[in-house]
């Protein structure tokens, strides 16, 4: 996939989750594409084109939220850092590796959201609607995160192959 | 003397301290109306416009060509409900005028109209810890920060950030938004601030006064934002602590934040209902 492919991707999945998750309420609880995007680009891209891409991510999610400037931008380049130590170590074809992951970055993610509401506020508040919501994002994301990991990557492998067979 | 691999980790270590105070040191300093953050909104909310107006227009089309088979019964219950609203009208018309008899007499300046414009929903927070939507209208059709949007039912939010032609709004649901507040009945004074759990709850009322679950709350017009009298919800919960000079009031709002796709934003709130 060229670089550009990759941008207009992740603003589809930007706009899917802000857009048509609001508008299908069936959705609403849905998988956690970007999250899944963000392990995916740790993954399996190299490190410098993948934190170039979590940033603009970042950046984009930063703009339509009403939460801290940068903190989606702090939040997908952690996670980009973090799972660099375990690229080589772990075996990502395991289905189990990648809800491993996607579960833990779910958490780090909400854990810094809600460190986030609580820098706006400045006061802890607790919500069990955000932890239902949470359970409800875990739970789609691992089931379906690893698939749509493969898919992303089967589809970038197969555009590289056609790239060089011309 | 330090190990390149000690060296890396407090490296790391030090730069994500350092973002962290980053990011509360913003909370608390930058304003929310970056050029950084209208770029990203200037990117992304053309195209959440776009695919909204198709879920609309597929959505139209399913109800009105489809989606007929309730529509008989649906009409009736309309028919009703028509002949009931045409006595409420009336009986406000009487009521109004009335009203405005009571008004010249006591030499009460006269209720100025809000001027209202109208918004379509565009996008909501990625996020389910924050409560905002972004809608399709923006600082060239004359909306600024801090202006209040309403639909019929009741109050929606305040305006936080506004681009060129698209804004966000931060829901009264959300833990960071407050609006003075009335208890209609009663006319005790509150603040409605959100609960993170799409409910709110009337903060520094009196334990002294009485509510009563259903009581109707409605703002008071005395934070400035908001006109006075516009619906907020209804009481649905109150804990008196055997403790404390306040009583805990959970409101429960009339509007239904999943389902909003069109928003009046007040133009002119200075213009609001105002008394001599």
């Amino acid at each position: 996939m060229n670089p550009m492919v990759r941008i207009g991707l992740i603003l589809f999945l930007v706009i899917f989750q802000t857009t048509i998750y609001y508008a299908i309420p069936a959705l609403s609880h849905f998988v956690d594409l970007l999250i899944t995007f963000v392990i995916y680009a740790g993954l399996f891209l190299p490190f410098l084109e993948s934190v170039f891409l979590i940033l603009v991510l970042g950046a984009l999610m930063d703009s339509i939220t009403g939460g801290l400037f940068g903190l989606y931008l702090s939040i997908y380049f952690w996670i980009i850092v973090g799972l660099r130590p375990f690229v080589m170590l772990l075996n990502l074809k395991n289905a189990h590796t990648l809800r491993l992951l996607l579960g833990t970055a779910i958490g780090f993610e909400n854990l810094m959201l809600y460190i986030g509401t609580i820098a706006l506020k400045q006061e802890i508040v607790f919500s069990s609607e955000s932890m239902r919501e949470m359970a409800y994002q875990l739970f789609w994301t691992l089931v379906l995160g690893p698939f749509f990991i493969r898919l992303l990557n089967a589809v970038d492998h197969h555009l590289k192959v056609n790239a060089q067979s011309k | 003397m330090f190990s390149r691999k000690l060296l890396l980790i407090g490296g790391i270590f030090a730069f994500a301290v350092i973002n962290i105070i980053v990011l509360f040191v913003s909370a608390r300093y930058v304003s929310s109306s970056s050029a950084s953050r209208h770029m990203g909104i200037a990117i992304v909310s053309p195209l959440q416009n776009a695919v909204t107006a198709s879920i609309h227009s597929l959505r139209s089309m399913w109800m009105h060509y489809f989606f007929l088979v309730s529509t008989e019964k649906e009409n009736d219950s309309l028919k009703k409900m028509l002949a009931r609203t045409i006595y409420d009208v009336n009986y406000c018309k009487e009521t109004e005028i009335s009203n405005d008899r009571f008004r010249k007499l006591l030499d009460f300046k006269n209720a100025s109209k809000l001027h209202y414009l109208p918004a379509g929903v565009i996008g909501k927070d990625p996020s389910h810890w924050y409560k905002t939507l972004v809608i399709n209208k923006g600082v060239s059709e004359g909306i600024t920060k801090g202006l209040p949007v309403v639909v019929p039912e009741g109050v929606v939010g305040q305006v936080i950030d506004a681009s060129d032609h698209y804004a966000k709004v931060l829901l009264i649901i959300d833990s960071n938004s407050a609006v003075d507040a009335l208890v209609q009945q009663t006319r005790a004074n509150g603040i409605i601030k959100g609960d993170s759990e799409g409910r709110c709850l009337l903060n520094y009322v009196s334990r002294k006064e009485v509510i009563n679950i259903g009581d109707a709350v409605v703002s008071s017009g005395l934070d400035g934002v908001f006109a006075k009298g516009l619906l907020i919800g209804k009481v649905t919960d109150i804990i008196r602590n055997k403790s404390g000079i306040f009583q805990d009031i959970e409101v429960s709002p009339f509007v239904d934040f999943d389902k909003i796709e069109e928003v009046l934003v007040v133009l002119d709130p200075s213009s609001q209902i105002s008394y001599r």
